[in-house]
């Protein structure tokens, strides 16, 4: 069992539940108080993979708006990204683009998953399969998350462990 | 370089070459080259071989020049124990085993002997007055006994030592000693990092400015930065320069031996387990030398305090010792027959008798070297009396203070007014302002006032009335004069009334200048008092009398 230990950044949107998402992975908590993230918040949790056990510093960055831009000092050295978007505000859905832009322009060739967030918003979910097929190209996978129910979270991250220890490995190779 | 005869392929080789004119084709197409290209060809082992002859001697002169050898050697070694025990577990406890036993032995008995040295500095800390001194004032600020210990003998103490990779922030490895209490090393390295980005993002910092020191209480973070790895060092306490100049160093050392490993880190920190020695180096602290040189105790000043402590002690002791003599003499005074006590006075450091003694009774000096045991300063004034026939000599020659007589209201009524009309107010130069002992005298006539007006009415003396008189020195012109004198009996009339005697008996007069030429000027600036005695025209008795009162006699 090889130990590493992965940097991890959560970038998004503001509001889309960033913070929410970390909170459910690392510590099972939900709370449907919003607290906006200034800056930068970070939190540890340990995957066990079939060949890895990886610990993951999870990098939570405050959320981007009209007014913020996204800080792309603190994606230095990230391993993996996660992208979050809030499937009940179709606006934020318009942003994944640029932020995929702006990533990759900082960290080249990591791997970054999409997390559509709030999927127990059942209702408002505005979600079509056309969103997933434009940006299905431009991140390794994409899953609707629920930082309330906990569906699809654990996934998420488990999949970026996978695909950051996998690169390593063809790396190393 | 030519190549040794001896060496084994070439001759081998010739050997087995049966064909000279082959050999010397070579020799023909290659020329001079030959020789060197077979040596070229086996000079790799050869230079094995030469170097397997002076491994050890090497080692050993590297060594002695330059001991980095040993950290340069230290993670091959490291890897080799491993690998080797991982193949043949036995094999090692076999070799350990003999090492094993007096190891264990030699570690019991150090913990034990730390344990009672620690023991006993606890015990002598908690006993001592600075122990106690120490417990309080850590309590009062909070923090715990160790801590504030800790606090009052080191100058300063490096808890934690950092080493984190510079471009994601991870730990790479950490040490701490055993009184820091550490949270979790790898959210604080990530976070310094993130410190460092916000701080850099902020105010706009180029790339390469650093984030060299955190503060926080009596708690500091130093970083100190490297290429790829950042050391920080949590410091309790005020660091010297020398602390970075040892992290400084340990940072480059580590840069040196793990450059490979710090460029290519995809988070495997296993291999800088390894810089554990290197970081140690980093975990110093200074403690405060000649504490106890410094904070010496006032001894001097102590003493001081003692002995003037003790002289009044005594002092106090020794006055009432004496007064307690004074009293036993005084009674037996009283209690002897044939003696009467007329007054005693005591008038440090002597003791003033007056007293009546029967003639027939013992003597003087017989009575007080009976009753003076502490020999006191006893100045007797003793009258002898002989019952039977009376010395009115004597008697007349008593000095006993006359009896003790009533003060009528009357005559009260008649000093009031005698103090009310001998007073004098004297003001400053061509002004209405008091000069201020005048202004002193004012409480006391008001009170003499108020009670003039009050013993007139008890006594029915007629309507009290009481005239204020203003006076003006020689200088200016009659007018001015006039006008001056006026304001001076008005002001204190005024002042009177605003302090709640009647304005009805009281009348203001400015009579300018009165005095003759001899007069001083200064007293002719003045204001007198009179009262109107009516007492002439109330059928009560005059009161021409003009005896005074002893003082203390009523």
């Amino acid at each position: 069992m090889i130990s590493v230990a992965k940097k991890v950044c959560m970038v998004g949107p503001f509001a889309v539940g960033k913070t929410s998402l970390v909170r459910r992975y690392v510590e099972s908590i939900f709370s449907d108080k919003y607290r906006t993230t200034i800056g930068v918040k970070i939190s540890k949790k340990t995957v066990t993979l079939a060949s890895h056990e990886v610990q993951l510093m999870v990098w939570d960055i405050e959320g981007v708006d009209v007014f913020t831009d996204l800080k792309t000092s603190y994606l230095r050295g990230a391993a993996g990204v996660i992208l979050v978007v809030d499937g009940s505000r179709p606006e934020t859905h318009r942003q994944v683009g640029d932020l995929v832009e702006l990533v990759r322009n900082t960290v080249q060739d990591i791997p970054m998953m999409l997390m559509i967030n709030k999927s127990d918003l059942v209702s408002e979910w505005k979600v079509n399969d056309e969103f997933k097929v434009i940006n299905r190209n431009l991140v390794d996978n994409i899953f609707e998350t629920s930082a309330k129910s906990g569906q699809g979270v654990e996934e998420a991250f488990d999949a970026l462990a996978n695909a950051m220890c996998s690169q390593d490995i063809s790396v190393a190779d | 370089m030519s190549p040794p005869p001896d060496v084994g392929m070439l001759k081998e080789h010739k050997d087995k070459e049966p064909d000279n004119d082959f050999i010397r084709l070579r020799k023909l197409l290659l020329g001079p080259d030959y020789d060197g290209a077979l040596n070229k060809y086996i000079s790799r082992e050869d230079d094995a071989e030469r170097v397997a002859l002076v491994l050890a001697s090497a080692i050993r002169q590297s060594v002695a020049e330059d001991p980095s050898i040993g950290e340069a050697l230290a993670p091959v070694l490291d890897k080799a124990f491993q690998t080797s025990i991982a193949q043949n577990p036995s094999q090692i406890s076999n070799v350990m085993f003999p090492v094993m036993g007096p190891a264990i032995r030699k570690s019991v008995a150090a913990s034990l002997r730390d344990m009672v040295q620690s023991l006993n500095q606890v015990l002598e800390q908690s006993l001592s007055l600075r122990g106690l001194v120490w417990r309080f004032k850590a309590w009062r600020a909070g923090v715990s006994y160790g801590r504030y210990v800790m606090s009052q003998t080191l100058r300063y103490q490096v808890e934690q030592v950092f080493l984190v990779h510079k471009e994601t922030g991870l730990l790479l490895h950490s040490i701490a000693n055993e009184q820091a209490e550490s949270n979790d090393p790898e959210l604080v390295s990530s976070m310094l990092t993130a410190i460092q980005d916000f701080v850099r993002d902020s105010f706009n910092r180029s790339e390469t400015s650093e984030l060299e020191r955190i503060e926080m209480g009596g708690l500091s973070i130093q970083l100190c930065s490297g290429p790829h790895a950042i050391i920080a060092l949590a410091v309790r306490g005020n660091a010297d320069e020398s602390v970075f100049s040892i992290a400084e160093e340990t940072l480059e050392k580590i840069h040196l031996d793990f450059s490979g490993k710090l460029a290519d880190f995809r988070g495997d920190r296993a291999v800088f387990a390894a810089t554990d020695n290197i970081l140690k180096s980093c975990l110093v602290s200074e403690h405060i030398e000649g504490e106890e040189g410094s904070k010496k105790r006032p001894w001097l000043a102590l003493v001081f305090i003692a002995m003037l402590v003790t002289f009044f002690i005594n002092q106090s002791y020794r006055s009432y010792q004496f007064h307690a003599a004074y009293q036993r003499v005084i009674s037996a005074i009283e209690s002897e027959p044939g003696y009467v006590l007329v007054s005693s006075k005591f008038d440090a450091p002597q003791l003033r008798v007056t007293l009546l003694r029967d003639s027939a009774s013992e003597t003087l000096d017989a009575l007080f070297s009976r009753i003076d045991e502490a020999h006191l300063h006893i100045d007797v004034n003793a009258h002898e009396l002989t019952f039977g026939e009376i010395d009115t000599a004597k008697l007349s020659a008593l000095t006993l203070p006359a009896p003790a007589r009533a003060v009528t209201t009357l005559e009260n009524y008649q000093n009031v007014i005698k103090s009310i009309n001998s007073t004098v107010l004297l003001f400053s130069d061509k002004s209405a302002a008091l000069l201020t002992e005048s202004a002193t005298e004012l409480p006391r006539l008001i009170s003499n006032i108020k009670t003039y007006a009050r013993l007139n009415r008890e006594l029915g003396m007629g309507t009290p009335q009481v005239l204020v008189l203003g006076f003006a020195d020689p200088k200016g012109t009659r007018f001015g004069k006039q006008k001056v004198s006026k304001e001076r009996a008005e002001h204190i009339r005024q002042t009177l009334v605003a302090n709640e005697v009647d304005s009805e008996i009281l009348h203001a007069w400015g009579v300018g200048q009165r005095d003759g030429p001899s007069m001083q000027p200064e007293l002719q600036r003045r204001v007198t008092l009179h009262v109107l005695d009516q007492s002439r025209y109330s059928g009560l008795p005059a009161m021409i009398d003009t005896r005074i009162v002893p003082e203390g006699s009523q």
